[in-house]
């Protein structure tokens, strides 16, 4: 088993990203938004070379330096340039040599969001205005995205372009809804799509409503649901939307490999962090540090993989077993009793072994080292369809899940000041620093900066990365305490929560 | 709790519990009981007392005997019965002095004898710490809490009251032994030296899989291959495991027992073991456990309800949909669908979603679904 994984990763590591000797594109503007939906896709295939973020506006010479694993510029929007929504700070680095490209990925736009054709991408207005139509006005969002690309940056560019706008599909048939104080109505009617210029407002629930036995009293049970719900419901279902379409078009797309995916959306007030992998969200104000997201790796989702090989025994393909054991387990181990722990168990206990506890662990190994199948340390992100154990018809998809988890915000329940900041970042920078000594830097790097001066957040990202990347010594790239330095790619957005004008 | 299971089903399926209310016969059967009904016997009550504090009406409320009648660490408890929902209360509850007593050459403690364990109602100074009655070279002791929320006939919430805490010692009894050698991790493999490394157990390099690698071979940031070889764990996992087993078996046995007895319904379980300096509070069902603690409080469970369990049902339901009998579907509704809205987009929540989204009616969505309830009752 152990020459197989060996193998898998010098082959992935190799040879299954974009073609490599492609050229990079030169000076390349936003490409054209790509609707999503059945219809076909437009666009570049996402195999074509590698790319950085739009919105750094690389001129080639920068393009090659950020793709240099020897200096490991860290790259950020330079102040000249067009400024981020927000002013939000912006900062990413390769890594040491573990893949070809920088896998990483990043997306920052500000999306309106119409309910009649496909949505518009702006890349001017900083503001959603909100432009009126007939008497109604158009809902806008502003959205951060980090993506993490794992064999191959397919997936990752796919996403940093599309999930957006999966997004703003998902959001268009409440953008009435959503701005209408009373409650969401529980049907909407049929038509819903071409809706008139007066909206009815009285809740299609209660009009039409019958009960289904004609003995009981008039009345029913129902639930309320939130507009935030609603907002929650579009995200997850976006993710899932988002994954779909990678699966149809991998093969005409050339898309490689898979991505977790961090994806922050501001609306109507709200902050809206979707989690599917192993980045990271934390919020810090007034010093404080408020963790907007959880970590999905086969440790935290252990009972959950445990539970689908239960179920779906066949997914395990006759080589996993779906117990998991501290070690290995040995064939003259047979018969003895060892320590195991089962799908609906947080403690461990002992148990006979038997021939099928010979399989490999479903989850084995500690910390950054647990793997699911012996092949994959994250358990949640987009993309993957594809992955199999090595050497076996084993995949691995089944097990991973493209759903997020959303945590949500509230903007106006507290005056945000100038220091307090939302901070993205992929596993290169919270491998190595931890949620204190990040919030230590944001503060410190924001000290030093006028509170009204807007290049303030790119320099706490730029130092993040830096710290975190750390400074080539004779051992390696060393952090100031002399501990290994991430030899990940690293990517971080600093994004303000207060001050005049960032937000309407 | 029976409210729970009640009303949920009963107004608007015509009321499907048969036996709901404190029949100890379940469905007409003349299986003897498995234990007669009695409240706890920590409050040490005759019959006759036991039938006079059934009064729905005055409700009195039970409490131990002052002069005679001590529990362990000088625990409070007091009961009341309901206001008529059943016959019986159907609560129970249990408090023991236990003695976990290490195997010798091959003789195990069966759940039905008393074997392995010391039942004291009192101690000299309530203080139960510094037992002297078993030498604590033979074995480990432990205390020992319950309670159990009885619903549709109180047959099974007596069953555990009487058994549950047998299975707990029955599991420990197997660990013992490593439980009491407390600066010694617990082996692998019983029987085998516990910090032996088997030299050819086969590992996992750090660098030659997916993500979590700080770089590839070769690359100026590989660090020394460090191999992955063996999960440590801790005393508290094994009782933790312990604890979970016991229930299991628990359960297990009053299936197996149901074709022999009379055990009606089913009840909650909510257990606390003090062991070793620790306290394991474990939690199946919607009782609750708080410390309160220099005034702050600690929450030391969480309930167990439809809402609480929503996407795990939904979860089971969707991957084994054979389970649902072609009568519910998984997805929930914010209410019941009608027949006309077929066609028509509505809420719905699926077991991978937190947030809600409109979805086209089929016909399928028609059917009750499974988790239902607790909302907002709307009148016309």
């Amino acid at each position: 088993m152990l020459g197989r994984v060996r193998t898998a990763m010098a082959q992935l590591v190799g040879g299954l990203g974009p073609a490599p000797g492609a050229q990079p594109p030169r000076d390349s503007p936003a490409p054209p938004p790509v609707p999503p939906g059945p219809s076909a896709c437009r666009g570049p295939p996402a195999g074509g070379g590698f790319s950085r973020p739009a919105f750094l506006q690389l001129t080639s010479e920068e393009l090659q330096r950020a793709d240099d694993h020897a200096g490991r510029v860290v790259q950020s929007p330079r102040e000249s340039r067009r400024r981020l929504p927000w002013s939000t700070g912006y900062a990413e680095v390769i890594n040491a040599g573990k893949s070809q490209h920088n896998e990483d990925q990043a997306c920052c736009e500000v999306v309106v969001v119409d309910r009649r054709c496909s949505p518009r991408c702006n890349p001017v207005p900083k503001e959603c205005t909100g432009e009126a139509e007939g008497g109604r006005k158009d809902l806008c969002f502003h959205y951060w995205g980090l993506f993490d690309g794992h064999a191959g940056s397919g997936a990752a560019v796919m996403a940093s372009k599309l999930l957006h706008l999966h997004i703003c599909d998902q959001l268009r048939d409440l953008v009435d809804i959503l701005q209408d104080s009373s409650p969401p109505p529980l049907c909407l009617p049929s038509d819903s799509r071409a809706l008139p210029a007066e909206r009815n407002r009285a809740p299609l629930a209660h009009a039409d409503a019958e009960l289904p036995n004609d003995a009981l009293p008039r009345f029913h049970l129902e639930k309320a649901v939130s507009h935030e719900s609603l907002v929650i419901g579009a995200i997850e279902n976006a993710f899932k939307r988002m994954d779909e379409q990678i699966e149809r078009e991998r093969t005409t797309r050339l898309v490689a490999g898979g991505c977790c995916a961090l994806a922050v959306v501001y609306l109507l007030g709200k902050v809206y962090v979707a989690n599917a992998g192993d980045s990271r969200a934390i919020i810090i104000r007034n010093g404080e540090i408020i963790p907007m997201s959880r970590e999905f790796t086969p440790e935290t989702e252990r009972q959950r993989l445990q539970f689908l090989g239960v179920l779906r025994p066949e997914l395990l393909g006759n080589e996993f077993t779906h117990l998991e054991f501290p070690r290995r387990i040995q064939h003259k181990e047979l018969g003895k009793k060892m320590l195991y722990r089962d799908q609906n168990m947080n403690g461990w206990a002992y148990k006979r072994i038997e021939e099928d506890d010979l399989k490999f662990p479903l989850i084995y190994g500690e910390g950054k080292k647990a793997r699911v199948m012996a092949t994959i340390g994250v358990t949640r992100g987009l993309g993957d369809h594809d992955l199999k154990v090595y050497n076996s018809n084993i995949h691995i998809k089944p097990f991973l899940s493209c759903v997020p988890e959303v945590r949500v915000y509230d903007l106006t329940q507290y005056e945000h000041c100038p220091d307090d900041v939302l901070v993205l970042g992929t596993d290169g920078l919270w491998d190595v620093t931890n949620d204190r000594e990040v919030a230590d830097v944001v503060t410190e790097v924001l000290m030093g900066y006028e509170p009204n001066d807007p290049c303030r957040y790119t320099v706490a990202a730029y130092e993040l990365v830096v710290r975190s990347r750390g400074v080539l010594k004779e051992r390696g790239w060393r952090l100031a305490n002399d501990k290994l330095g991430s030899g990940d790619d690293i990517s971080v957005f600093v994004i303000p929560l207060g001050g005049p004008g960032n937000y309407t | 709790m029976l409210t729970r299971v009640k009303s949920a089903v009963a107004n608007f399926m015509g009321g499907i519990m048969a036996g709901s209310s404190g029949s100890e016969h379940g469905s007409g059967s003349d299986l003897p009981l498995r234990f007669p009904y009695g409240r706890p016997e920590f409050l040490g009550l005759s019959a006759d007392e036991v039938e006079c504090s059934a009064d729905h009406i005055a409700r009195p409320i039970l409490i131990l005997n002052k002069e005679t009648k001590r529990l362990p660490w000088t625990t409070g408890y007091a009961e009341v019965i309901n206001a008529g929902k059943s016959t019986h209360n159907e609560d129970q509850a249990s408090c023991e002095v236990l003695f976990v007593k290490k195997k010798t050459g091959g003789t195990n403690s069966t759940p039905n004898k008393n074997t392995s364990t010391k039942r004291r109602s009192s101690l000299p100074n309530g203080e139960g710490l510094q037992l002297k009655e078993n030498s604590e070279n033979d074995g480990i002791n432990l205390y020992y809490w319950s309670l159990f929320d009885g619903h549709a006939g109180s047959g099974a919430a007596v069953v555990a009251s009487k058994l549950l805490h047998h299975h707990i010692v029955e599991q420990l009894q197997e660990i013992v032994e490593i439980l009491k050698n407390s600066a010694v991790l617990p082996p692998t493999c019983l029987g085998e030296e516990p910090e032996s490394m088997v030299a050819n157990s086969r590992t996992l390099t750090r660098a030659a899989s997916l993500r979590g690698g700080a770089g590839a071979p070769g690359s100026p940031n590989t660090p020394p291959t460090r191999f992955f070889t063996e999960k440590k764990i801790q005393h508290e996992s094994l009782v933790t495991g312990a604890i979970e087993s016991a229930f299991k078996e628990m359960d297990l046995q009053i299936e197996r027992e149901r074709t022999v007895y009379s055990i009606s319904g089913g009840c909650t379980a909510l257990v606390v073991v003090y062991m070793l300096g620790k306290l394991y509070v474990a939690n199946a069902g919607d009782s609750r456990a708080i410390i309160i603690r220099n005034k702050e409080v600690i929450p030391m469970s969480s309930e167990f309800t439809p809402e609480t369990e929503r996407q795990r049902l939904q979860y089971l339901a969707f991957m084994q949909p054979h389970l649902l009998g072609n009568e519910f579907t998984h997805l929930e509704f914010p209410r019941r669908v009608q027949r006309k809205e077929v066609g028509k987009r509505m809420l719905y929540r699926d077991f991978n979603m937190t947030g809600w989204a409109y979805k086209s009616i089929e016909e399928d969505d028609l059917k009750f679904p499974l988790i239902y309830g607790e909302g907002k009752k709307v009148g016309m």
